[in-house]
């Protein structure tokens, strides 16, 4: 038996935008058991609630992270209006689905440039970066923000998007397509990227299972979980969703999964944007929570399955805010995959379950 | 062969075709009407309400309304744009331009000029004259009621006095609604 050596990971590595550790137990080359420590970027945001009335919690709310801020901010708003029973205006409901879409391709194709650069393609990473900046161009023109939309609110969204603009972005959508099909080729069929990739840190479905794991890492082992599935707001009007699912649970087919749902995104904004309805954007919210009253949402953020679960006192300020999410759920999942593999695909690993450490300690 | 050179079409494009990146700052960036750069305001359409403030979820704004000012730390502001939409009077913008860098923080005060001052300070005695007036008007108002209600109420007592003569009964309320009446007077 070889001696045991412990080999730090982070918190400041090449692979990691975001400070993380990872301490990994070595025999010769192989890891054969990793343990996580988080907690170098917690800033306290939950517990703003106390300071920051209702309303304004949810600018706090779509700073938890800067890659999925718009689905914190739906996720909070969805939570306050089942709170208070609002109803939000049809349109608005389109309208979030189709910022939310455009928010998950933004931030697979980020991901995408990362895990390019973490394997050493830096003419992919660029690349990839380049059509990205296509859609934060949308953004900014639409909404004024690049990455902090300050678009969703409780009540629906705080300006309508004309019919002309939304036509403008499927047009920018459709041109993408060529290049992204490129860049999408080079991801599943290019020989090194496949050499770095396949076979390397396999989860199996019953794994993924038992380690909660969600959105594209749960994917990519063959379990079929995604919230987009209950047909939540506009996700609804859908005449066909079905999430995208690979067999094999290594580092390729959770590639493979983000590569596609790049696809699956301009679609969904494509046909939501044919179908959307006319009418108001935006209801005003009168009165405070009630004391006592809770709610609990799940939406699909890019990263998998993210839940807010608020309760009010009575008055504007909210008693509590939880957010439960996504990185935090496939940390144990990564963790039981590190085992067993080479030290020298530990970051590709470690990246494949997109980590958003922002996110997870919130 | 067939697995490499996936990415040799685009790379070869983008040789040949002008880089996806602005040379700043040689080249200025062009910034969409939407983009949100800085708040700025319309000091003399502001009527000091302090909704702004009041909502501002980083307490970047003040209102100081003895001095006809609005002041904001821009360093602290997130550019969320909930001052622009919740004020009343729309005297608050957001600017494309992002906010100019600087050596040391300091808070921006904006002001009123003179002559605005003293056409603020006019239109706040007309209101002030006009809020005294309509309190005077509803004081005397109320005054007239009071004596109105006193003296129904001396009629009721000497209605009830006559009939106690009579019968003994209504004797109590007579007097309780007296009482009530001087009360009322009183408080007036």
């Amino acid at each position: 038996m070889a001696k045991k050596t412990l080999v730090p990971f982070g918190p400041q590595h090449p692979v990691l935008p975001e400070p993380v550790h990872l301490d990994l137990v070595l025999e010769d080359e192989t890891v054969v058991q990793a343990v996580p420590q988080v907690g170098y970027v917690h800033r306290g945001l939950e517990n703003l609630v106390d300071k920051r009335d209702f309303q304004q919690f949810t600018y706090i709310a779509e700073r938890i992270c800067g890659i999925c801020s718009f689905g914190h901010s739906m996720g909070y708003s969805q939570a306050v209006e089942n709170l208070m029973g609002i109803e939000v205006p049809e349109r608005a409901e389109y309208l979030r689905v189709i910022f939310h879409e455009m928010s998950r391709m933004h931030s697979h194709l980020l991901w995408l440039g990362l895990a390019a650069d973490a394997f050493g393609f830096e003419s992919l990473f660029m690349h990839s970066w380049r059509l990205r900046e296509r859609l934060l161009d949308i953004f900014e023109r639409t909404t004024g923000g690049r990455v902090i939309l300050n678009f969703c609110i409780p009540g629906g969204v705080v300006h309508d998007i004309e019919n002309t603009e939304l036509e403008a972005i499927v047009s920018t959508l459709r041109g993408m397509r060529e290049d992204y099909d490129q860049i999408a080729a080079t991801f599943l069929d290019d020989a090194s990227v496949r050499s770095r990739l396949s076979g390397v840190g396999y989860l199996s479905k019953a794994d993924a299972r038992t380690y909660g794991c969600v959105g594209p890492m749960a994917r990519a082992s063959g379990w079929d979980v995604d919230v987009r599935n209950n047909g939540l707001g506009a996700y609804s009007a859908l005449a066909d969703f079905k999430p995208v699912t690979s067999q094999d649970g290594d580092c390729y087919a959770r590639c493979q999964v983000r590569v596609e749902e790049v696809r699956q995104s301009i679609d969904i904004i494509t046909e939501l944007a044919s179908k959307i309805p006319d009418g108001e954007t935006l209801v005003k919210i009168k009165g405070n929570p009630a004391e006592g009253a809770e709610s609990l949402t799940r939406i699909e953020q890019p990263r998998g399955e993210a839940i807010y679960y608020i309760k009010g006192n009575g008055t504007k300020f909210l008693e509590r805010c939880r957010v439960r999410t996504p990185t935090s759920t496939n940390i144990p999942g990564m963790c039981a995959t590190l085992g067993g593999s080479d030290l020298a695909d530990v970051p590709n690993i470690v990246l494949t379950i997109d980590p958003c450490i922002s996110c997870s300690e919130r | 062969m067939s697995g490499l050179f996936k990415l040799g079409k685009m790379t070869l494009q983008s040789l040949f075709s002008k880089p996806a990146t602005v040379a700043y700052p040689a080249e200025p960036r062009e910034y969409y009407p939407m983009t949100r750069g800085q708040v700025s305001i319309d000091i003399a359409a502001c009527i000091q309400c302090g909704t702004c403030e009041r909502g501002c979820p980083t307490g970047c704004l003040a209102v100081d309304k003895a001095n006809y000012t609005w002041s904001i730390n821009r360093y602290q502001c997130v550019q969320c744009q909930h001052c622009v939409r919740s004020c009343p009077v729309h005297c608050l913008t957001m600017r494309h331009n992002y906010t100019e860098s600087a050596t040391e923080k300091h808070v921006d005060v904006y002001g009123l000029t003179p002559a605005q001052r003293a056409v603020k300070d006019a239109e706040a005695r007309a209101r002030a004259e006009k809020q005294a007036k309509a309190r005077e008007a509803a004081l005397a108002k109320k005054r007239a009621k009071a004596q109105a209600e006193k003296g129904g109420a001396e009629k009721a007592a000497g209605t009830g006095a006559a009939s106690a003569a009579k019968g003994g009964a209504g004797t109590t309320a007579g007097s309780g609604d007296a009482s009530g009446g001087d009360e009322g007077a009183r408080n007036a």
